[in-house]
Protein backbone atom coordinates (compact mmCIF):
# COMPACT_ATOMS: atom_id res chain seq x y z
CA UNK A 1 0.00 0.00 0.00
CA UNK A 2 1.72 3.50 -0.73
CA UNK A 3 1.53 5.96 1.76
CA UNK A 4 -0.86 8.27 -0.09
CA UNK A 5 -3.56 5.18 -0.17
CA UNK A 6 -3.11 4.98 3.53
CA UNK A 7 -3.56 8.58 3.99
CA UNK A 8 -6.73 8.21 2.22
CA UNK A 9 -7.67 5.30 3.61
CA UNK A 10 -7.48 7.07 7.02
CA UNK A 11 -9.24 9.54 5.98
CA UNK A 12 -11.80 7.62 4.94
CA UNK A 13 -12.50 5.53 8.23
CA UNK A 14 -12.15 9.15 10.14
CA UNK A 15 -15.07 10.31 7.75
CA UNK A 16 -17.50 7.29 7.56
CA UNK A 17 -17.30 7.14 11.60
CA UNK A 18 -18.27 10.50 12.51
CA UNK A 19 -20.58 10.38 9.67
CA UNK A 20 -21.90 7.74 11.22
CA UNK A 21 -21.76 9.04 14.99
CA UNK A 22 -23.44 12.12 13.48
CA UNK A 23 -26.53 10.25 12.39
CA UNK A 24 -27.28 8.72 15.32
CA UNK A 25 -26.89 12.31 16.98
CA UNK A 26 -29.49 13.37 14.58
CA UNK A 27 -31.67 10.97 14.95
CA UNK A 28 -31.85 11.28 18.82
CA UNK A 29 -32.20 15.02 18.56
CA UNK A 30 -35.34 14.25 16.19
CA UNK A 31 -36.37 11.74 18.75
CA UNK A 32 -36.24 14.55 21.50
CA UNK A 33 -37.64 17.17 19.22
CA UNK A 34 -41.00 15.14 18.68
CA UNK A 35 -42.15 14.58 22.15
CA UNK A 36 -44.40 17.61 21.67
CA UNK A 37 -45.46 19.22 19.17
CA UNK A 38 -47.47 22.01 20.94
CA UNK A 39 -46.38 25.58 20.01
CA UNK A 40 -43.83 27.22 21.98
CA UNK A 41 -44.99 30.08 24.58
CA UNK A 42 -43.67 32.98 21.72
CA UNK A 43 -44.41 36.33 21.01
CA UNK A 44 -47.46 36.07 19.17
CA UNK A 45 -49.40 33.83 21.69
CA UNK A 46 -48.58 37.03 24.30
CA UNK A 47 -49.56 39.14 21.95
CA UNK A 48 -52.79 37.63 21.54
CA UNK A 49 -53.07 37.19 25.72
CA UNK A 50 -52.04 40.56 25.95
CA UNK A 51 -55.31 41.86 23.37
CA UNK A 52 -57.64 39.17 25.54
CA UNK A 53 -56.55 40.59 28.80
CA UNK A 54 -56.73 44.88 27.51
CA UNK A 55 -60.44 43.91 25.63
CA UNK A 56 -61.57 42.42 29.27
CA UNK A 57 -60.52 45.52 31.01
CA UNK A 58 -61.98 47.35 28.47
CA UNK A 59 -65.29 45.48 29.14
CA UNK A 60 -64.92 46.16 32.79
CA UNK A 61 -64.54 49.81 32.36
CA UNK A 62 -67.51 50.01 30.05
CA UNK A 63 -69.65 47.49 32.37
CA UNK A 64 -68.86 49.65 35.42
CA UNK A 65 -70.56 52.40 33.39
CA UNK A 66 -73.62 50.62 32.79
CA UNK A 67 -72.84 50.15 28.98
CA UNK A 68 -73.71 46.05 28.54
CA UNK A 69 -73.79 46.59 24.63
CA UNK A 70 -70.22 47.81 24.48
CA UNK A 71 -68.61 45.21 27.11
CA UNK A 72 -69.84 42.33 25.14
CA UNK A 73 -68.58 44.58 21.63
CA UNK A 74 -65.09 44.66 23.21
CA UNK A 75 -65.69 40.93 24.45
CA UNK A 76 -66.53 40.13 20.64
CA UNK A 77 -62.99 41.96 19.75
CA UNK A 78 -61.45 38.79 21.27
CA UNK A 79 -63.37 36.60 19.81
CA UNK A 80 -62.98 38.27 16.10
CA UNK A 81 -58.79 38.62 16.43
CA UNK A 82 -56.73 36.59 14.05
CA UNK A 83 -55.13 33.37 16.11
CA UNK A 84 -51.51 33.06 15.98
CA UNK A 85 -50.84 29.29 15.36
CA UNK A 86 -53.28 29.14 12.63
CA UNK A 87 -54.11 25.81 12.06
CA UNK A 88 -52.94 24.47 15.78
CA UNK A 89 -55.41 23.86 18.64
CA UNK A 90 -53.08 25.94 21.02
CA UNK A 91 -54.67 25.32 24.82
CA UNK A 92 -54.05 28.96 25.98
CA UNK A 93 -55.81 30.76 23.00
CA UNK A 94 -58.96 27.77 23.21
CA UNK A 95 -59.38 28.28 26.97
CA UNK A 96 -59.66 32.21 26.78
CA UNK A 97 -61.93 31.84 23.97
CA UNK A 98 -63.86 29.88 26.07
CA UNK A 99 -63.81 32.27 28.81
CA UNK A 100 -64.59 34.75 26.83
CA UNK A 101 -67.63 33.45 25.11
CA UNK A 102 -68.60 32.85 28.59
CA UNK A 103 -68.74 36.33 29.78
CA UNK A 104 -69.78 37.11 26.42
CA UNK A 105 -73.39 34.73 27.36
CA UNK A 106 -73.19 36.28 31.15
CA UNK A 107 -73.59 39.94 30.14
CA UNK A 108 -76.33 38.66 27.05
CA UNK A 109 -78.04 37.26 29.92
CA UNK A 110 -78.05 40.72 31.68
CA UNK A 111 -79.57 42.17 29.10
CA UNK A 112 -82.03 39.39 28.57
CA UNK A 113 -81.11 37.98 25.47
CA UNK A 114 -81.25 34.49 26.24
CA UNK A 115 -80.98 33.40 22.66
CA UNK A 116 -77.87 35.07 22.57
CA UNK A 117 -76.34 33.90 25.53
CA UNK A 118 -77.18 30.23 24.12
CA UNK A 119 -75.42 31.26 21.00
CA UNK A 120 -72.47 32.24 22.74
CA UNK A 121 -72.45 29.57 25.52
CA UNK A 122 -72.51 26.46 22.57
CA UNK A 123 -69.69 28.54 20.50
CA UNK A 124 -67.61 28.63 24.34
CA UNK A 125 -68.02 24.67 24.18
CA UNK A 126 -66.55 24.22 21.50
CA UNK A 127 -63.64 25.95 22.63
CA UNK A 128 -63.68 23.75 25.81
CA UNK A 129 -63.67 20.33 24.97
CA UNK A 130 -61.53 19.03 27.63
CA UNK A 131 -62.66 18.09 31.35
CA UNK A 132 -61.63 21.59 32.62
CA UNK A 133 -63.12 24.43 34.90
CA UNK A 134 -63.02 26.32 31.84
CA UNK A 135 -65.98 23.83 30.62
CA UNK A 136 -67.34 23.22 33.46
CA UNK A 137 -68.13 27.05 33.89
CA UNK A 138 -69.47 27.40 30.33
CA UNK A 139 -71.49 24.57 31.49
CA UNK A 140 -73.30 25.97 34.40
CA UNK A 141 -73.59 29.45 32.45
CA UNK A 142 -75.65 27.15 29.78
CA UNK A 143 -77.41 25.63 32.57
CA UNK A 144 -78.00 29.10 33.80
CA UNK A 145 -78.87 30.23 30.61
CA UNK A 146 -81.47 27.61 30.07
CA UNK A 147 -82.70 28.46 33.68
CA UNK A 148 -83.45 31.71 32.94
CA UNK A 149 -85.28 31.03 29.78
CA UNK A 150 -87.61 28.30 31.98
CA UNK A 151 -88.78 31.66 33.43
CA UNK A 152 -89.11 33.25 30.68
CA UNK A 153 -91.10 30.75 28.71
CA UNK A 154 -93.33 30.29 31.64
CA UNK A 155 -94.36 34.21 32.48
CA UNK A 156 -95.15 33.69 28.15
CA UNK A 157 -97.15 31.03 29.17
CA UNK A 158 -95.29 28.61 26.90
CA UNK A 159 -95.55 25.63 29.58
CA UNK A 160 -94.26 22.96 27.45
CA UNK A 161 -91.18 24.58 26.12
CA UNK A 162 -90.49 25.81 29.63
CA UNK A 163 -90.56 22.28 31.07
CA UNK A 164 -88.36 21.54 28.42
CA UNK A 165 -85.80 24.26 29.12
CA UNK A 166 -85.98 23.33 32.55
CA UNK A 167 -85.17 19.44 32.13
CA UNK A 168 -82.29 20.68 29.77
CA UNK A 169 -80.75 23.36 32.39
CA UNK A 170 -80.92 20.44 35.42
CA UNK A 171 -79.05 18.18 32.63
CA UNK A 172 -76.71 20.70 32.09
CA UNK A 173 -75.94 22.24 35.57
CA UNK A 174 -75.72 18.94 36.50
CA UNK A 175 -72.68 17.94 34.01
CA UNK A 176 -70.82 21.04 35.42
CA UNK A 177 -70.93 19.75 38.85
CA UNK A 178 -69.59 16.20 37.47
CA UNK A 179 -66.64 18.00 34.97
CA UNK A 180 -65.89 20.23 37.88
CA UNK A 181 -65.58 17.73 40.06
CA UNK A 182 -63.62 15.38 37.73
CA UNK A 183 -60.79 18.13 37.86
CA UNK A 184 -60.95 18.82 41.66
CA UNK A 185 -60.29 15.32 41.85
CA UNK A 186 -57.61 15.41 39.23
CA UNK A 187 -55.98 18.11 40.83
CA UNK A 188 -55.86 16.25 44.03
CA UNK A 189 -54.51 13.10 42.69
CA UNK A 190 -51.99 15.06 41.28
CA UNK A 191 -50.85 16.79 44.58
CA UNK A 192 -50.93 13.55 46.63
CA UNK A 193 -48.34 12.04 43.85
CA UNK B 1 36.04 54.79 -11.07
CA UNK B 2 35.82 58.13 -10.18
CA UNK B 3 32.44 59.90 -9.04
CA UNK B 4 32.32 61.90 -11.85
CA UNK B 5 32.84 58.98 -14.36
CA UNK B 6 29.75 57.41 -12.38
CA UNK B 7 27.72 60.62 -12.88
CA UNK B 8 27.87 60.36 -16.65
CA UNK B 9 26.10 57.89 -17.93
CA UNK B 10 27.53 58.05 -21.05
CA UNK B 11 30.80 57.66 -20.18
CA UNK B 12 32.65 54.90 -21.69
CA UNK B 13 32.75 51.06 -19.40
CA UNK B 14 36.20 50.84 -17.23
CA UNK B 15 38.47 48.09 -17.22
CA UNK B 16 36.70 47.14 -13.69
CA UNK B 17 33.52 46.77 -15.56
CA UNK B 18 33.89 44.96 -17.93
CA UNK B 19 36.24 42.24 -16.38
CA UNK B 20 32.78 41.51 -14.48
CA UNK B 21 30.36 41.58 -16.98
CA UNK B 22 32.62 39.00 -18.52
CA UNK B 23 32.21 36.82 -15.20
CA UNK B 24 28.68 37.49 -14.99
CA UNK B 25 28.50 36.18 -18.96
CA UNK B 26 30.32 32.95 -17.98
CA UNK B 27 28.48 32.24 -15.03
CA UNK B 28 24.96 32.11 -16.38
CA UNK B 29 25.90 30.09 -19.49
CA UNK B 30 27.87 27.62 -17.22
CA UNK B 31 25.20 28.10 -14.46
CA UNK B 32 27.67 28.99 -12.00
CA UNK B 33 26.79 30.59 -8.51
CA UNK B 34 27.48 34.40 -9.17
CA UNK B 35 25.34 37.07 -7.12
CA UNK B 36 24.28 38.78 -10.69
CA UNK B 37 23.43 35.36 -12.26
CA UNK B 38 21.54 34.35 -9.52
CA UNK B 39 19.26 37.04 -9.05
CA UNK B 40 18.52 36.78 -13.54
CA UNK B 41 18.13 33.22 -12.97
CA UNK B 42 15.83 33.79 -10.12
CA UNK B 43 13.99 36.59 -11.68
CA UNK B 44 13.69 34.30 -14.95
CA UNK B 45 12.04 31.22 -12.97
CA UNK B 46 9.79 33.40 -11.35
CA UNK B 47 8.56 34.58 -14.78
CA UNK B 48 9.04 31.46 -16.49
CA UNK B 49 9.44 28.87 -14.46
CA UNK B 50 10.75 25.36 -15.71
CA UNK B 51 8.50 22.13 -16.12
CA UNK B 52 8.78 20.27 -12.93
CA UNK B 53 10.58 16.61 -13.36
CA UNK B 54 8.66 13.66 -11.74
CA UNK B 55 12.38 12.78 -10.07
CA UNK B 56 13.06 16.07 -8.65
CA UNK B 57 9.39 16.75 -7.24
CA UNK B 58 9.44 12.92 -5.63
CA UNK B 59 12.93 13.94 -4.12
CA UNK B 60 11.45 16.98 -2.82
CA UNK B 61 8.59 15.66 -1.26
CA UNK B 62 10.61 12.85 0.22
CA UNK B 63 13.23 15.51 1.76
CA UNK B 64 9.92 17.25 2.89
CA UNK B 65 8.26 14.53 4.39
CA UNK B 66 11.61 13.22 5.80
CA UNK B 67 10.80 9.49 4.54
CA UNK B 68 12.50 7.73 2.42
CA UNK B 69 10.12 5.27 0.00
CA UNK B 70 11.78 2.24 1.49
CA UNK B 71 9.29 -0.77 2.34
CA UNK B 72 9.71 -0.18 5.94
CA UNK B 73 9.59 3.54 6.00
CA UNK B 74 6.21 2.60 4.32
CA UNK B 75 4.80 0.15 6.21
CA UNK B 76 5.15 2.77 9.47
CA UNK B 77 3.42 5.64 7.80
CA UNK B 78 0.54 3.14 6.87
CA UNK B 79 0.23 2.15 10.73
CA UNK B 80 0.62 5.88 11.51
CA UNK B 81 -1.90 7.01 9.43
CA UNK B 82 -4.39 4.42 10.22
CA UNK B 83 -4.01 4.52 14.06
CA UNK B 84 -3.83 8.51 13.93
CA UNK B 85 -7.24 8.62 12.38
CA UNK B 86 -8.66 6.21 14.67
CA UNK B 87 -7.96 8.04 17.45
CA UNK B 88 -9.15 11.02 16.13
CA UNK B 89 -12.44 9.72 14.96
CA UNK B 90 -13.15 8.13 18.87
CA UNK B 91 -11.71 11.15 19.80
CA UNK B 92 -14.49 13.08 18.03
CA UNK B 93 -17.10 10.28 19.06
CA UNK B 94 -16.46 10.94 22.72
CA UNK B 95 -16.62 14.79 21.79
CA UNK B 96 -20.07 14.16 20.56
CA UNK B 97 -21.15 11.80 22.89
CA UNK B 98 -20.37 13.20 25.98
CA UNK B 99 -19.09 16.98 25.29
CA UNK B 100 -22.63 17.58 23.73
CA UNK B 101 -23.75 19.24 26.99
CA UNK B 102 -20.73 21.37 27.86
CA UNK B 103 -20.20 22.26 24.26
CA UNK B 104 -24.45 23.36 24.32
CA UNK B 105 -24.48 24.40 27.79
CA UNK B 106 -24.45 28.19 27.12
CA UNK B 107 -25.69 27.93 23.33
CA UNK B 108 -28.87 28.61 22.80
CA UNK B 109 -31.69 25.74 23.79
CA UNK B 110 -33.29 23.61 21.10
CA UNK B 111 -37.00 24.03 20.85
CA UNK B 112 -37.51 20.53 22.73
CA UNK B 113 -36.07 22.89 26.33
CA UNK B 114 -38.80 25.75 25.24
CA UNK B 115 -41.43 25.93 27.44
CA UNK B 116 -44.87 24.69 25.45
CA UNK B 117 -48.10 26.12 25.21
CA UNK B 118 -50.21 24.24 27.56
CA UNK B 119 -53.63 23.96 29.61
CA UNK B 120 -54.00 26.75 32.09
CA UNK B 121 -55.65 24.73 33.92
CA UNK B 122 -52.57 24.19 36.94
CA UNK B 123 -53.30 27.93 37.33
CA UNK B 124 -56.36 27.22 38.85
CA UNK B 125 -56.78 25.68 42.30
CA UNK B 126 -60.60 26.54 42.68
CA UNK B 127 -63.40 26.21 40.79
CA UNK B 128 -64.81 29.73 38.50
CA UNK B 129 -67.40 31.39 40.30
CA UNK B 130 -70.59 31.08 38.64
CA UNK B 131 -70.29 35.09 37.78
CA UNK B 132 -67.68 36.99 36.35
CA UNK B 133 -64.30 36.17 37.32
CA UNK B 134 -62.83 36.05 33.40
CA UNK B 135 -61.01 39.16 34.00
CA UNK B 136 -59.00 38.28 36.58
CA UNK B 137 -58.63 34.60 35.04
CA UNK B 138 -57.31 36.37 32.32
CA UNK B 139 -54.74 38.92 34.02
CA UNK B 140 -53.46 35.55 35.62
CA UNK B 141 -52.92 33.45 31.98
CA UNK B 142 -50.80 36.47 30.36
CA UNK B 143 -48.96 36.53 33.58
CA UNK B 144 -48.07 33.21 33.80
CA UNK B 145 -47.15 33.10 29.89
CA UNK B 146 -45.27 36.29 29.94
CA UNK B 147 -43.27 34.41 32.52
CA UNK B 148 -42.94 31.33 30.31
CA UNK B 149 -42.09 33.78 27.18
CA UNK B 150 -39.55 35.67 29.47
CA UNK B 151 -37.43 32.07 30.01
CA UNK B 152 -37.66 30.83 26.57
CA UNK B 153 -36.28 33.98 25.26
CA UNK B 154 -33.50 33.35 27.90
CA UNK B 155 -33.05 29.96 27.10
CA UNK B 156 -32.65 30.99 23.30
CA UNK B 157 -29.91 33.41 24.90
CA UNK B 158 -27.86 30.22 26.11
CA UNK B 159 -28.55 31.78 29.48
CA UNK B 160 -29.76 28.89 31.98
CA UNK B 161 -33.66 28.12 32.95
CA UNK B 162 -35.08 28.92 36.05
CA UNK B 163 -36.70 25.40 36.10
CA UNK B 164 -38.18 25.40 39.82
CA UNK B 165 -40.94 27.56 38.35
CA UNK B 166 -42.53 25.20 35.58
Amino acid sequence: MTTARAHLAGLMLFVATVAGIALAQCAKSEAVSNESDAAIVDNELLAFLSLARAHHHEANLLEDDGDVGGAIGALQKIVDAPKPHAGERVPEIEEVLADAYARMAELELRRKDTAAAKRDVEAGLSHATEPTYFRGHLLEVFGIVEETRTADLKDAGNLGESEIARKHALELLHQAVDVQEGVINHVLDAGTK
Amino acid sequence: MSPREIDNPDAPPSEEEIRESERLRQALEKNEAHDGADFLRAVKNASAPRPLEKDALDAAVARALGTESTKRGGALVVRVTFGASVVLAAAAALLLLFGRNLVLSRAPAPAAELVRARSTQPLFVAKFDARGGESARIDRIALARASDLRENQFAKWGLPRDRGRK
